[in-house]
């Protein structure tokens, strides 16, 4: 067991961020996470945004049933659908990614949006990130062929997805790292 | 002795001559010479008996004058001290006299220290003469001060009037912490006490998730002319943390 001094002057690990962490993923933390990791994150968000939207409509249905019985009701148009999803998930990753860096998904899997210095993204940044994700995520599977598992969406926004499964997010709104 | 009786009666035997005159001269001779012994003794006898006790008189008399005259005329000191080996003299006496018990007897010594030391600054004697470095040092070799204090002192008194509070305020206590939160491993326990299936199961997915990550990047470099990937991000978790601080 190392004692306190031997702790306190370098030997031994002496990292507070590792606490939370188990140790077998302690060692690849803060690295640039790869692309499968990546695309189960976002298809958690996609399932979540498509069940918040199925929620939407269904609850849409339901009043309608309750206010107007009888009335035949138009279902809404699957064109409409996926453009209030798109809108929804536009909202939802930008402020995901300006403020902790991590949506659902990417919480679930231990992977946060960092900027190119490692700071949290600016607004405008995640912005637009979101939308170019929510237009083109094809853009993803670049990660698979790039050298350093970076998308589409990466390369033109210098941005960066590391592996970063410490509880404690920064969750003060607006602020950024000082590069 | 009384004079009269002193006086002696010398009486004379007038018998017939013998016919040898040599044998009545020796005879004559004889007693002539014991008759004079006889006085002579007498003599002395009277002398003594009359002129004894004024000669004594006269000698308590002349004696001190005559030796305190003469003693008046010689350096006796001088004289001592040249004529006399007075170390040996004293080294004899003092062989001779047990010192300490005449001392012990004799001697007051309470007043005899109690007046030394009355007379004398004891402290700045010790100061100046002593090497108290030296003593201290000595006495701190010969004695063995952990079992000392361990049994003179009682310790307990003592911590109790320790300011603790400011003790604690020079101790590193979040360190402290953070070193016991490390070695006991806490958050693993946290883990594994509260909601244990839930963390384990996304931490299983996470790193099932992280494997197939290297998987895929591997066959990717494999089928790519390249060697590896260059992971290294410039943004470390506590990084964002440490910004938030």
């Amino acid at each position: 067991m190392t004692t306190f001094s031997q702790w306190r002057h370098g030997e031994g690990s002496h990292n507070a961020a590792d606490y939370s962490i188990p140790e077998d993923a302690r060692d690849f933390q803060g690295e640039r996470a790869g692309f499968a990791t990546r695309f189960i994150a976002s298809a958690i968000d996609v399932a979540l945004v498509a069940l918040v939207m199925m929620g939407i409509w269904l609850g849409i249905e339901i009043l309608q049933l309750i206010f107007t019985p009888g009335v035949q009701v138009d279902p809404p148009r699957a064109a409409t659908l996926v453009l209030w999803g798109y809108l929804l998930a536009t909202v939802y990753w930008t402020v995901a990614w300006a403020t902790s860096g991590r949506s659902l998904g990417a919480w679930v899997m231990g992977v946060r949006v960092v900027s190119r210095k490692g700071g949290r993204l600016s607004w405008p940044v995640s912005l637009a990130r979101a939308a170019f994700s929510v237009g083109f995520p094809v853009g993803l599977f670049w990660a698979l062929i790039s050298k350093r598992n970076r998308s589409v969406q990466d390369v033109v926004l210098r941005t960066i997805v590391i592996y970063d499964w410490s509880l404690r997010a920064p969750l003060v709104i607006g602020s950024r790292r000082p590069s | 002795m009384d004079r009269d009786d002193a006086r002696q009666e010398v009486i004379l035997v007038v018998r017939p001559i013998p016919q040898d005159p040599v044998e009545g001269l020796r005879g004559l001779l004889a007693a002539v010479g014991s008759a004079m012994e006889s006085a002579a003794a007498t003599a002395m006898d009277a002398v003594v008996t009359v002129a004894g006790p004024p000669t004594s008189a006269v000698l308590d008399r002349v004696v001190p004058g005559v030796t305190d005259a003469v003693v008046a005329r010689i350096d006796i000191t001088g004289l001592v001290l040249a004529r006399v080996d007075l170390r040996a003299i004293i080294t004899q006496a003092l062989d001779s006299l047990d010192l300490t018990r005449i001392v012990l007897e004799r001697v007051d010594l309470r007043r005899v220290v109690e007046g030394a030391l009355d007379s004398i600054d004891v402290t700045e004697i010790v100061l100046q003469r002593v090497d108290l470095v030296a003593v201290v040092d000595a006495v701190l070799d010969q004695i063995d001060l952990t079992e000392l204090v361990e049994q003179r002192v009682d310790i307990d008194a003592l911590v109790a009037t320790v300011d603790l509070e400011t003790v604690i305020d020079r101790l590193p206590i979040v360190e402290i912490a953070e070193y016991v939160i490390e070695q006991t491993d806490l958050p693993a326990i946290i883990r594994q006490s509260t909601g244990g299936v839930a963390s384990d199961a996304i931490d299983a997915v996470r790193l099932r998730s992280y494997a197939t990550d290297v998987a895929t990047a591997r066959i990717v470099d494999r089928l790519l002319p390249r060697r590896g990937r260059k992971l290294d991000a410039p943004g470390e978790p506590e990084s964002l943390t440490e910004a938030d601080a």
